[in-house]
């Protein structure tokens, strides 16, 4: 297929209709679940469910009838049109360079039907810009292709074709992956989830799904002859263990089950400048990431996944900040051992040398700091439990539970560069390790306050275009050694910082 | 190929010292309009306040007990205090620093921060003034770098011709 293809406005696959039907109910779904299972339980209502589930669905069609046929796309030479809307048209020109990354992904209905949706992030979104619903899967490689730097080839090298692209699909699954998640990893992923959040979310959504159908098991639990009822007044207690542990399984099993339908064959890979992440079981996303693109890379990882030797790495892309001021999206690989981060350390910041480095650590203000805060609990402790024996047996473990607490994760606080990057690592029980690469920093920021000020404390916040980043509680002359090698390496530095 | 390369030790204490500059004062007049804003403002919640002692006194007068007009003249004289001695000590901390290659910005008393734009990152600049400030002849400077959706530095209080200008050399120097 030559770029050609793409010249003129055209619509997406078919079977683009059935995508935005299933977004289109998920979304109603999800956005009014509560007040539908309030109104099931109105007699009423329920009357006319039917009718009212029929008139949705309608509803829904004729919206995903609309949506396909008023969406139409092309490609000039320099950017992707996408035209939309009914009664409001829009038309989006998106100029290629600023395309931050185009996603594939593959739910199960189009992996049977051989089809790709595709999604397009820019530097200017919070979220995907553009989300085709179903495209053919060879038309979304060379989209894909096109819109990623294939473009230039194809307007110098009009035989730019469908071959290349294949070319392309057919090495990203050739060369030795940089990782590759095997089934006993997968298992250790599982298994070092949170599982007390997942098991509480089991538990909130069996207590929601039994909720509007109280009138049938109701009754059926007041049929229970009296003996039974009896027993559990006197035994309950004893059920308390069986009861954690239950919850535990449910909990652990959810997490495996989770963990097996996102990260399923997991597989991350370097394809010619751009580093491809593939995963999922019944929706197969792949992302691609151009490398020069990459502006952050953090690991973040419990003591438990430590301890299996495993973190979790996110790679953040620039990308628009939210409204709220917060975070860039990332993509996240988790279940990755030490020498899997370096290996993709070498493939996307490759001038960084951990061995060359000079190290800053806060100053020892921030343990008493730390300390302090953690002692505060004690106060309306104190005021609940009164100062009787159990609060003068309870606060001197607390204290001295906390001392320890609080000078690992003083001790967890580090910064190292080696003059190109920045190494930022915070935390203890929860670790996280955060790298930068100095050029590409957009700005720099030195705070200080009044109780900072005669103590000569002073906090650096490295600003990039992924996010922000604090080294915090450094000497004041160290701070300032940072800000003025920071603004020396982006404003000495010649060339794209992206 | 292999005589041009250099490869030059940089040491730290040889940078330039961003901090230790002398920054640019922001013009008196800004200082006048935020004193003018802080007593405005303040005046504003004082009349609330005695409107709503006022209207409890004729409708509930049992809910008007000395504790209330304790709190509302705590809080009254407890945030316009801070915020007036924010304004008078912070206003001469606050200023800009133009160097050849970036523009720092200074602000802030009981907390102070220092930002630093390169000029190599800086996306867009604006100029923006409000009815008020363009009878005071004072501008608002925003530079926007990637990855943030609002202005990443906002200078405040710039003198009208001074703040074109800068904005003239961002333009020459970046073509932004």
């Amino acid at each position: 297929m030559k770029s050609e293809a793409f010249s003129s406005p055209r619509r997406q696959h078919p079977m683009g209709l059935m995508g935005y039907f299933i977004k289109n109910f998920y979304g109603l779904i999800k956005g009014f679940w509560p007040l539908a299972a309030g109104l099931a339980l109105s007699s009423e209502v329920f009357k006319y469910a039917s009718w009212i589930g029929l008139a949705l669905v309608l509803l829904i069609v004729l919206s995903a009838i609309v949506e396909y046929r008023f969406f139409k796309f092309h490609l000039t030479n320099e950017a992707l049109v996408v035209q939309s809307g009914w009664i409001e048209k829009e038309r989006m020109v998106i100029p290629f360079e600023r395309i931050q990354a185009v996603h594939l992904h593959q739910s199960a209905w189009h992996q049977v039907l051989g089809l790709c949706g595709l999604k397009v992030d820019t530097a200017g979104s919070g979220g995907s810009e553009l989300d085709f619903s179903a495209l053919n899967k060879q038309e979304a490689l060379d989209l894909r292709a096109l819109m990623t730097g294939g473009k230039k080839e194809a307007s110098k090298n009009e035989e730019f074709s469908a071959e290349d692209a294949e070319l392309n699909n057919v090495e990203l699954t050739g060369p030795e992956p940089l990782l590759q998640l095997s089934a006993r990893e997968l298992f250790k992923v599982g298994l070092t989830q949170n599982h007390l959040r997942n098991g509480l979310i089991a538990f909130g959504a069996i207590v929601t799904a039994l909720q509007p159908l109280e009138q049938y098991w109701v009754p059926w639990v007041e049929s229970w002859p009296n003996w039974i009822g009896l027993i559990f007044a006197f035994t309950w207690v004893l059920l308390i263990i069986p009861g954690i542990i239950l919850f535990l399984f449910i909990a652990v099993l959810v997490s495996m089950v989770a963990a097996l339908i996102k990260y399923f064959r997991l597989r991350v890979a370097l394809h010619k400048a751009e580093l491809s992440i593939e995963s999922g079981l019944f929706r197969r996303n792949e992302f691609r990431i151009p490398l020069t693109k990459v502006q952050m890379l953090e690991w973040k990882s419990t003591w438990l996944r430590r301890k299996l030797n495993l973190e979790t790495l996110q790679i953040h892309q620039a990308r628009a900040q939210t409204g709220s001021g917060a975070q860039a999206l990332g993509i996240s690989v988790p279940g990755i051992e030490l020498e899997q981060s370096n290996r993709i350390i070498e493939v996307v910041f490759p001038k960084w040398s951990p061995e060359t480095i000079e190290c800053f650590q806060p100053e020892r203000y921030l343990r008493y700091r730390l300390f302090f805060f953690a002692l505060l609990p004690l106060l309306p402790a104190g005021l609940v439990l009164g100062t009787g024996w159990m609060f003068w047996v309870l606060a001197p473990l607390w204290i001295g539970f906390r001392w320890v607490t609080t000078r690992k994760k003083y001790e967890g606080y580090r910064v190292t560069t080696d003059g190109v990057g920045v190494m930022i690592e915070s935390g203890w029980w929860l670790k996280r390790r955060t790298l930068l690469q100095w050029h590409q920093l957009q700005r720099i920021s030195f705070h200080q306050n009044k109780i900072h000020e005669p103590r000569e404390l002073a906090h650096v916040t490295l600003h990039s275009a992924a996010g922000s980043r604090s080294i915090r509680f450094l000497r004041e002359s160290d701070a300032r050694r940072l800000v003025d090698f920071a603004a020396y390496r982006i404003e000495s530095h010649e060339g794209s910082w992206m | 190929m292999m005589e041009d390369f250099q490869n030059q030790v940089v040491r730290t204490e040889n940078l330039p010292h961003l901090l230790d500059e002398e920054f640019e004062k922001l013009p008196v007049r800004y200082r006048n309009i935020r004193w003018v804003t802080w007593g405005l403002v303040a005046l504003g919640v004082l009349f609330l306040f005695t409107a709503l002692v006022l209207v409890l006194r004729e409708v509930e007068p049992e809910a008007l007990d000395k504790k209330l007009l304790f709190f509302l003249s705590i809080f009254w004289v407890g945030a316009f205090g801070l915020w007036g001695l924010s304004e008078w000590f912070g206003f001469d901390r606050r200023g800009y620093l133009m160097r050849s290659r970036d523009l720092t910005y200074r602000s802030g008393w009981l907390f102070h921060s220092i930002t630093t734009v390169p000029f190599n990152r800086i996306q867009h600049s604006e100029v923006t003034q409000g009815p008020v400030a363009k009878r005071f002849r004072i501008c608002t400077l925003k530079l926007y770098t990637a990855g943030s959706s609002g202005a990443n530095l906002q200078i405040s209080g710039l003198d009208e011709d001074v703040a074109n200008q800068m904005r003239k050399i961002l333009e020459e120097r970046n073509e932004v």
